[in-house]
């Protein structure tokens, strides 16, 4: 059954900027459509702020697309009798907005969020089947490999990728031709490459995209690199949380030994090369590069201290080359097109491309590919299209829980190694996460510390017992307990924590912390001396009041309150019992009057 | 496997596309987590099923991973033969039945399944209120 609906979105600004307005076009529109006896073909949609704000109130019809801006409620009749019913667009709501720009856009690369992007590692991304070698091979796959075994090299191969200047893509951005190098020299005839697929940020999911898309690409990438470092054996480090990842790269791994390429003897030049699976169990210390060594060797994912390096001494203390899944994606396209190339693309000091996992307040969420060097400001605004429901940004998270929050006035920063770093954040395996103006920073740096405090592997006392005890100070300042004297401790653990602590873990776990005690330090202030949170998110430090003179004593707000905190004759103004209050806000969002507010 | 054996798999395989192209509808969806969380795998079921009804011209039905555009998924990608593909966003098993329907069979393009822009913002990527 083929079902033909007509479909009309009203978006009228009710949950952002004209809260009282209560729906009254969409109840307008509702009552016109069953009058015209058209409420089984017209399926009316309240939607939320579709960011037209300058246009609303809004109503979009489709199939034809037909946008109506500024309608009023004395437009519904109009709109319903003559468009739905007769099939005639309304002209004076139409184009009542010369400078709004409506079309349909027929191929997905149209979207503004891929048009501002640049992909190189996921440029086989929606573009090849996964579960299918050949058409990998068609899309130009094993070529480079190819390319790399038959015509070059090892030291040719290592020159190729330290001249492209591509650096690790897990974080830290150590060059990866140089890492590779460093491998090749070491003696021995048993070396290793292992792929780092332990994605454990929140909100990051770049390399299970890369590894669900394109696992080839992976496997390709990871072969040129046993070759050229004289590994003959590859792991893949994937985390048990991603089993459709795990699945397409068994599936993949398989393909690839049917066909020869991976086995002995590729492309009969006498290099064999194999690739196996590691599961992870999920520690996010086991994206630590020695931590994931030992989780492979099967021993505890516990960090080993760092010389000697996995390049002299990595996986049952032979040579070992980790690199990142995104690194890895790379490579093929480095050695198809050649390091030139890829050298022109990105920033002087970092070449390339980075993928982003872009989410939170963001219109747009997804996955972003943009030049290195590119600057923030274009990331979350033409590519991710802004703050939703109009809400101001405030800050963005790069680098996950080890990085930092990067505050309004740096959105101009160009997104590179050294300047995240400079901005006390990094730039990490790619997760961004958008935070707007309802977002308090205190909770943000309480909320980062409790996930490095659980995922802490308990191996050094800096980390271990600092990363508790920084969570301590900030649940203090959340609860409105802190003290200026804590801000100061809170200032000096982080820092000792930073320098003490034996791996990348605890080196950049306080990084939420004192970042955000950077660039919002009233903040914190307004927490500890003012015992008050500005944006209204830290409970015990938030209370609602009623304005008598806002109030009409309808008691919507006290049949809505789930404590029964609120009293009230009925047609006078109500109050609220602090006591009783349990801060949810149920209040304030019924309230047709706009009485209750939260300070 | 030879060097030679990889580019015949390759012209093979663009020969077959090719020859495709010009006689078969494809119809693509879009698999990964992202995708399979916000119903793909429904949409990809109902494609297979409806894509049998499907005779002048034959479909065919492929998956892909994923363009990274979360907020967009499910997405499906219709190519008819001799044309260039049309994205479909937020796809339903419905919607995936009346795009057979309509732009495989009767060859017109379901307009209001695709990208709508304003000013480059989205407005068929909404939220519905409560």
């Amino acid at each position: 059954m083929v079902t033909s609906l007509r479909r009309v979105l009203v978006s009228d600004g009710t949950d952002c900027k004209a809260p009282n307005e209560d729906k009254k076009l969409y109840r307008m529109l509702r009552r016109e459509i069953t009058k015209a006896s058209l409420a089984e073909d017209v399926e009316l949609v309240h939607v939320q702020c579709l960011g037209l704000c300058e246009y609303e109130p809004v109503v979009v019809v489709y199939p034809e697309g037909t946008v109506y801006t500024h309608v009023q409620t004395a437009d519904a009749h109009e709109i319903v009798e003559n468009h739905l019913v007769q099939g005639n667009v309304v002209e004076r709501l139409s184009n009542n907005a010369p400078d709004l720009n409506v079309r349909f856009l027929r191929r997905i690369e149209e979207t503004p969020f891929l048009q501002g992007q640049t992909r190189i590692a996921l440029r086989n991304c929606g573009i090849v089947d996964p579960e299918d070698i050949e058409d990998y091979i068609a899309n130009d796959g094993y070529q480079a490999l190819a390319r790399a075994l038959v015509s070059m090299t090892p030291a040719d191969v290592i020159a190729e990728v330290k001249k492209s200047g591509l650096r690790g893509r897990g974080g830290a951005g150590f060059p990866t031709g140089l890492k590779w190098e460093l491998a090749a020299k070491e003696p021995g005839p048993q070396k290793y490459i292992i792929c780092n697929a332990d994605e454990g940020d929140p909100g990051a999911f770049m390399d299970r995209s890369v590894l669900e898309s394109d696992p080839h690409s992976v496997l390709e990438a990871m072969t040129i690199g046993g070759y050229a470092m004289g590994a003959n054996q590859g792991y893949i480090y994937v985390r048990a949380e991603y089993p459709v990842a795990v699945q397409r790269l068994q599936h993949a791994i398989a393909q690839s030994r049917e066909y020869g390429l991976l086995g002995d003897d590729i492309f009969g030049t006498g290099f064999h090369f194999d690739i196996d699976i590691r599961l992870g169990a999920g520690a996010f210390v086991c994206g630590e590069e020695t931590a994931l060594l030992n989780s492979i060797e099967g021993k505890r994912g516990t960090p080993r201290p760092k010389p000697p390096y996995p390049a002299v001494s990595g996986l049952w203390g032979k040579p070992t080359v980790i690199n990142n899944v995104e690194t890895y994606a790379n490579i093929p396209a480095i050695m198809l097109r050649g390091a030139d190339w890829f050298a022109q693309i990105g920033a002087e000091k970092a070449k390339g491309t980075k993928v982003f996992a872009l989410t939170g307040r963001i219109n747009n969420v997804g996955l972003v590919e943009v030049p290195i060097g590119t600057t923030l400001r274009k990331v979350i605004y033409d590519i991710g299209g802004g703050i939703p429901k109009g809400k101001k940004f405030k800050a963005v998270q790069t680098g996950g829980p080890s990085g930092g929050s990067i505050p309004a006035e740096c959105l101009d920063s160009p997104i590179e190694y050294e300047t995240l770093t400079a901005l006390g954040s990094m730039m990490g395996s790619g997760g961004m996460i958008v935070m707007d103006e309802t977002t308090c920073m205190v909770d943000v740096a309480r909320f980062y510390l409790d996930f490095t405090k659980d995922e802490s592997c308990g191996q050094c006392s800096p980390c271990r017992i600092g990363t508790v005890r920084i969570l301590e100070i900030l649940e203090k300042i959340t609860t409105g307990n802190g003290t200026m004297e804590d801000l100061e401790n809170l200032k000096y653990l982080g820092e000792q924590v930073k320098v003490a602590s034996l791996c990348g873990l605890g080196q950049s776990a306080p990084n939420p912390v004192l970042s955000t005690m950077r660039y919002f330090w009233d903040e914190y202030v307004a927490h500890v001396v003012e015992k008050r949170c500005p944006s209204g998110v830290c409970k015990p430090l938030i209370h609602y009041t009623i304005d008598a003179e806002a109030c009409t004593g309808c008691g919507l707000c006290a049949r809505n309150c789930a404590s029964n905190a609120i009293s009230g004759e009925l047609k006078q103004p109500h109050v609220i019992d602090d006591d009783i209050c349990i801060r949810c806000g149920t209040c304030a969002e019924v309230c047709n009057y706009d009485a209750v507010a939260c300070r | 496997m030879t060097v030679e054996e990889l580019y015949r798999i390759k012209q093979r395989v663009l020969e077959r596309k090719q020859e495709e192209s010009q006689s078969i509808a494809r119809i693509v969806v879009c698999l990964d987590t992202g995708g399979i969380a916000a119903g793909a795998e429904e949409v990809l079921r109902t494609a297979e099923e409806e894509a049998t009804r499907c005779t002048q011209p034959r479909a065919k039905v492929v998956r892909t991973g994923s363009f990274g555009v979360s907020s967009l998924d499910p997405l499906v990608m219709v190519q008819m033969p001799n044309d260039e593909p049309v994205a479909y966003v937020k796809m339903t098993p419905d919607k995936m039945r009346h795009v057979i329907q309509r732009h495989v069979i009767e060859g017109q393009i379901v307009q209001e399944y695709t990208v709508h822009v304003a000013n480059n913002i989205m407005l068929n990527d909404y939220t519905v209120m409560e």
